[in-house]
């Protein structure tokens, strides 16, 4: 076979329709040293192949097929999936405002139980958990853009005794956010999907320290795109301590007074 | 916890579908193989529908699919594709075999005798992402020539080779390269360029 003729039937062999011995002939020929063109040409026509399955609606499987999988690979199945239930988010920030109103701490999982605990309706009105997640894919390039920070994200949540605070929004905000705080609390990163920066405004970070009356200290922007926001508390600043963490919306370019603006979320670094 | 927390990221970001989700799912975290069946399952069950024509059978070629993934997560390439679409390609690939299983000459006839399937009502949960994205995949084949829509239907959809094709629709097998070759040449430029 030929370069040629293998360019040729390059979409067949990417949608698997080439017959057993064209099959053979055509791999036999990928096996070769020296191609033009012809990698470059099944990679266009595999990705394009790809592609065809988007084509058709989505259909939900049934539960017991994900309660099988996870007979055949030792996992329990979650007796609940609270964490990815649509509408949680914006039910566990109202549930983590009593929570922290009443003085107690903001680790999550004293958060999760009280916003369980309010939150019933609230599951049963989720349509299901990989909604949300659907909804996400919108936002996929967003967070792509801001991977590194990201994957710094999830760095954070896997050292051990790392934790999430919730912010409480502030001044009927709207929006929702987490912290993931390293278990030394010298790294703080912001995570929403309601903070992304607009032509005319950016959201701010500070860091509020010890002491009675202590100013807020700017802290860096948000970043992020396409409803994807995360920002990074500078770690110099939280390495000389923090009680809390609050972002504020301001003008482009960040607070012009060097104090916040407009807080718009706040959250108490407790634990 | 972590992998709780780590949904809770996920749920919150998106970055469900970035490729350290794979990740986790290799070095053993079931809550990210959890996190990625609730991401891509609806699309690989249509996929395992359309092709199977039977729920049951797509059942099971979606569990033996992710357990699949379970074992073989190592072997994910980034640069090959987002995981959605590594996920469906695994799953077309396990049911077109079980759908050559079942015998060339059911399959040529069922694809012979039968209008192109009807497609199932998307779901109301769908999002305004995927429905873009669906939008913009079915533009792509309706452009095509009637002709060439067709045996890209037989092939990606009903697992059918150039030859079963030729015999199932009476063309020369010629023309049925050409049209496959021409189709896939049209759908990589129009798909392609706009997906960035």
């Amino acid at each position: 076979m030929t370069c040629t003729e293998f360019k040729e039937l390059a979409g067949a062999l990417a949608l698997d329709a080439l017959d057993p011995d064209e099959r053979a002939a055509a791999r036999a020929h990928l096996a070769e040293a020296r191609h033009e063109g012809c990698l470059e040409a099944l990679e266009r026509a595999t990705a394009a192949a790809r592609l065809l399955s988007g084509a058709l609606p989505e259909v939900q499987p049934p539960g017991r097929v994900w309660r099988r999988i996870a007979a055949r690979i030792g996992a329990s199945v979650p007796r609940r999936r609270w964490a990815v239930a649509s509408g949680w988010v914006a039910a566990a920030a109202a549930a983590v405002v009593a929570v922290m109103l009443a003085g107690r701490s903001a680790r999550l999982r004293t958060e999760l139980d009280a916003s369980r605990a309010g939150t019933a309706t609230v599951e049963g009105q989720a349509a299901s958990s990989a909604e949300l997640l659907r909804q996400c894919t919108a936002q996929l390039e967003g967070a792509r853009k801001t991977s590194g920070l990201a994957r710094d994200a999830i760095a954070l949540l896997e050292q051990r005794r790392s934790r999430v605070v919730s912010f409480v929004p502030q001044g009927g905000f709207g929006g929702a956010a987490l912290a993931v705080v390293g278990a030394d609390a010298r790294r703080a990163i912001l995570l929403s999907s309601a903070l992304s920066p607009t032509a005319s405004r950016d959201y701010e970070l500070w860091i509020i320290p010890p002491g009675k009356g202590a100013a807020p200290i700017p802290a860096g922007l948000v970043v992020g795109a396409d409803g994807i926001a995360l920002g990074d508390f500078a770690p110099s600043i939280l390495a000389r301590g923090a009680v809390a963490l609050a972002i504020s919306a301001e003008p482009k370019g960040g607070s012009p007074t060097g104090t916040p603006t407009q807080v718009v979320l706040v959250a108490a670094l407790g634990g | 916890m972590v992998t709780s927390l780590w949904i809770l990221l996920a749920a919150l970001t998106g970055v469900a579908f970035a490729p350290e989700l794979i990740g986790l799912i290799a070095r053993g975290d079931p809550g990210a193989l959890r996190s990625l069946y609730e991401a891509v399952a609806g699309r690989a069950m249509a996929i395992a529908m359309r092709v199977l024509g039977s729920a049951e059978e797509a059942e099971e070629v979606l569990q033996d699919t992710f357990v699949e993934i379970w074992r073989r997560a190592s072997e994910y390439r980034a640069e090959r594709g987002a995981p959605a679409a590594w996920v469906a390609a695994m799953v077309r690939s396990r049911a077109i075999d079980r759908l050559r299983q079942r015998g060339r000459a059911d399959k040529a006839v069922r694809a012979m005798a039968s209008e192109p399937q009807r497609d199932p009502d998307p779901l109301p949960s769908e999002s305004a992402a995927r429905r873009q994205e669906r939008g913009r995949v079915r533009a792509a084949l309706a452009a095509l020539p009637a002709e060439q829509q067709r045996v890209i239907e037989l092939a990606y959809f009903e697992g059918l080779t150039q030859s079963e094709i030729a015999r199932a629709t009476g063309d020369p097998l010629g023309t049925v390269k050409t049209r496959i070759r021409l189709a896939m040449e049209k759908l990589a430029d129009s798909l392609l360029e706009t997906s960035g």
